[in-house]
């Protein structure tokens, strides 16, 4: 391994893939390391095999080290929302919040590994939630500077996209004609439009056409289980490829940034760990990557005379303003047939109740759609396990009259800062005797009235569609349970109250910037990140360029 | 879901409710055999066949002993649940488990699955039908009639727009 480099991209996800590609194609020589190992599509994602119905597949190195504080009690006002099984009973038996994990890969591409493809941009209104609501932070940027950054991301990773997007303003056509429904998804749809509201074919980085280099989607639905095929947009088979192909950056698995080095005045580089064992890889530009859990966890373990309270941590702040993802599903049967197995994991989107001030009485806004695949009730298992009571003949009967048959909605939402919820470093640590990163999880008063009110549109949907009564939900009111996590080095316009400037540069250390979603002020009302954390990264390397 | 180790606290919870005897087979091979056969006829009786495979026709009963290898607490938790239906078959029938007929089988185990949450009977029955049923339908025998023949890919759904034929 070099032991100089030029830029030094630590972490391949989202953020990290989209800055490592934005240099290489610009001229420059990058290196990526990633702590995790690498995934081969045609040999790790094993759903051409009998047993395909397993969760995204585990290896060594794969996840990253955290541990979760005591969550908050329940109290009796969530008894009726929260999670449960009509065979299995309640999710959460105890009497606090309990945690169902962070939910991520470690590896070449991140979490884009396991994503379900969707490529959101943010409510343009979202981005203003001090200003106009009181509430989190303001964006330090408009929609309008990060459009073409999000067209940029849009035609890299191939999106696929309706021809006219209601809520977003955009500067052209979305690359690829979005998706058609599955027959399943047009039954819960109506029960959308039943209730008087609006739906869209969802933006996916999921190829309806192939390119040069990657088929179209099959509509095996198994996105979350990785994709085998490739048309999955993911971070490895895109920015990164491309990366690579240009002979300009280098791509390390297995190897993990441990500390982040500095002399004072500027970041010098970083000490790594890998089966050569521990060395400092020097690098004129640090770019950090690892999501909005690892990165404060860097930062702060990164703590020396020259930043004794953390590095970046001048306004406090490095950990602070932890949000998660807020969720609720519903799954009921329908009385018919569908074939509720195939398609796409997500195919349309509500975002009707996605602006802030979209939920009556709530600030923060969400939004719904088809929820089979993410609630994992695609597969003969899950329908044994989870959805047919009993056993025996009856049990075998039912079965054959129920596959297909379940329809489930999800609802995503707003997660807003509380001083409750943030990041900090465990008493616990790792085996290179660092601490970990410890989640503090904390749902307010109007956390808990968003939810309630998604769980209830969940359950209005299901009706509407002509569903049976629900047997089973879940729910982020007792169940801590996050694959969207952001906030911990929120960017700003003043070095008083937030990490880095408006283009993830640290307002100290100037040759390091951050590229994930620690970086977002708010969370947008459930839009996916993964698009914008791309937008952000590509902006933030052109500011780099142009301002060194 | 089914597949993580077992909370040392439940099991431990569940041995007090009811002392258990395994059979009385006298030598270890001959105990393992006879536990093999009991878990046979359960997997059977969670997954009888019909114009799909029984369980032990997959040999499910056989992946359950080789998983439960895998697992702290559960090959106890198997050996103390089957003795349990042995000392009911015997207490209520007069008669070893396997000898019964299966629909007193049936009622024996429906009798565990039944029983107080948190008891030896009821998290044995939870837990064996739920690693049976994970175990038999990842085989792709099992499928027949589902309407759903084959993995998810290489095909995937090309007919996902349709109705369901």
């Amino acid at each position: 391994m070099s032991a100089e480099h030029d830029f030094l991209v630590i972490g391949s996800g989202a953020g990290g893939g989209a800055a490592a590609w934005r240099l290489a194609t610009l001229g420059h020589r990058v290196t990526v390391i990633e702590a995790g190992p690498v995934f081969d599509p045609a040999l790790d994602y094993r759903l051409a095999d009998a047993d395909w119905e397993q969760p995204f597949p585990k290896k060594p190195g794969s996840t990253g080290p955290y541990d979760v504080a005591p969550l908050q009690p329940l109290t009796q006002e969530t008894a009726d929302i929260r999670s449960w099984n009509a065979q299995n009973g309640p999710y959460v038996t105890g009497d606090r919040r309990q945690s169902f994990g962070y939910h991520h890969v470690r590896g070449v591409g991140g979490s884009s590994l396991h994503f379900t493809g969707e490529a959101h941009r943010m409510h343009p209104r979202s981005l203003r939630m001090a200003s106009d609501f009181g509430v989190a932070a303001d964006w330090p940027m408009d929609y309008a500077a990060l459009e073409p950054y999000w067209s940029l991301a849009e035609a890299t990773v191939g999106v696929a996209g309706p021809d006219e997007d209601r809520r977003c303003p955009r500067s052209g056509p979305y690359p690829q004609t979005a998706h058609p429904l599955s027959y399943a998804s047009r039954v819960l749809a109506r029960g959308v439009e039943s209730l008087g509201a609006r739906w869209q074919q969802n933006a996916l980085a999921v190829l309806s056409s192939p390119t040069e280099d990657r088929p179209n989607c099959n509509h095996c639905g198994g996105c979350l289980r990785g994709c085998p095929l490739t048309d999955k947009g993911s971070i490895d088979v895109t920015y990164l490829r491309q990366a690579v192909a240009t002979g300009r950056c280098d791509v390390l698995p297995g190897v993990e940034a441990l500390q982040i080095q500095t002399d004072g005045q500027r970041v010098t580089g970083v000490l790594v760990a890998s089966r050569q064992g521990q060395q400092v890889l020097t690098a004129g530009v640090v770019i950090v990557a690892c999501g909005a859990i690892q990165t404060p966890r860097l930062l702060l373990n990164s703590a020396d005379a020259h930043s004794p309270d953390g590095l970046c941590n001048e306004s406090g702040q490095v950990g602070r303003n932890f949000m998660e993802t807020l969720l609720t599903t519903s799954s009921a049967l329908h009385p018919e047939r569908l074939g509720s197995h195939r398609g796409l994991p997500v195919d349309w989107v509500s975002w009707d109740w996605n602006a802030p001030d979209a939920i009556p009485g709530v600030i923060g806004g969400c939004r719904f759609g088809p929820a089979m695949a993410e609630s994992d009730l695609v597969g003969p298992v899950a329908y044994a396990t989870r959805v047919v009571p009993g056993w025996g003949r009856a049990h075998k009967r039912a079965m054959r009259e129920s596959f297909g048959r379940v329809l489930s909605i999800a609802g995503l939402g707003e997660s807003l800062p509380h001083p409750a919820s943030r990041i900090s470093l465990s008493d616990r640590t790792d085996p290179h005797g660092l601490p970990v990163p410890r989640i503090h999880s904390y749902l307010d008063d109007m956390a808990i009235a968003r939810l309630r009110f998604m769980t209830e549109t969940c359950r209005a949907i299901l009706s509407a569609a002509g569903c049976g009564p629900v047997f089973e939900e879940f729910s982020s009111v007792d169940a801590f349970s996050s694959t969207h996590v952001f906030g911990t080095c929120r960017m700003g316009r003043s070095p008083d109250d937030s990490v880095t400037d408006a283009y993830g540069r640290s307002h100290r250390w100037r040759n390091l910037m951050i590229a994930d979603a620690s970086l977002f002020p708010s969370s947008g009302g459930g839009e996916s990140p993964g698009l914008t954390i791309q937008a952000l990264a590509l902006r933030g390397v052109d500011h780099l360029l142009e301002t060194p | 879901m089914t597949s993580g180790k077992m909370s040392r606290r439940v099991f431990t919870r569940a041995l007090g409710v009811v002392p258990v005897v395994i059979a009385h087979a006298p030598q270890a091979e001959a105990q393992s055999r006879i536990l093999t056969e009991m878990l046979a006829t359960v997997v059977d009786v969670i997954v009888p066949g019909d114009e799909t495979p029984a369980a032990s026709d997959l040999g499910i009963h056989v992946r359950l002993i080789d998983q439960a290898r895998r697992i702290p607490n559960y090959p106890a938790l198997l050996s103390e649940g089957l003795g349990w239906l042995e000392q009911r078959a015997r207490t209520d029938h007069g008669l070893p488990f396997l000898q019964l007929s299966m629909d007193r089988k049936e009622a024996l185990f429906a009798l565990a699955f039944d029983a107080a949450p948190q008891s030896l009977p009821h998290v044995f029955a939870r837990r064996v039908r739920d690693d049976a049923l994970t175990a038999y339908y990842r085989d792709a025998r099992a499928w027949g009639g589902l309407g759903f023949d084959q993995p998810i890919q290489p095909a995937g759904y090309p007919d996902h727009q349709d109705p369901p034929a």
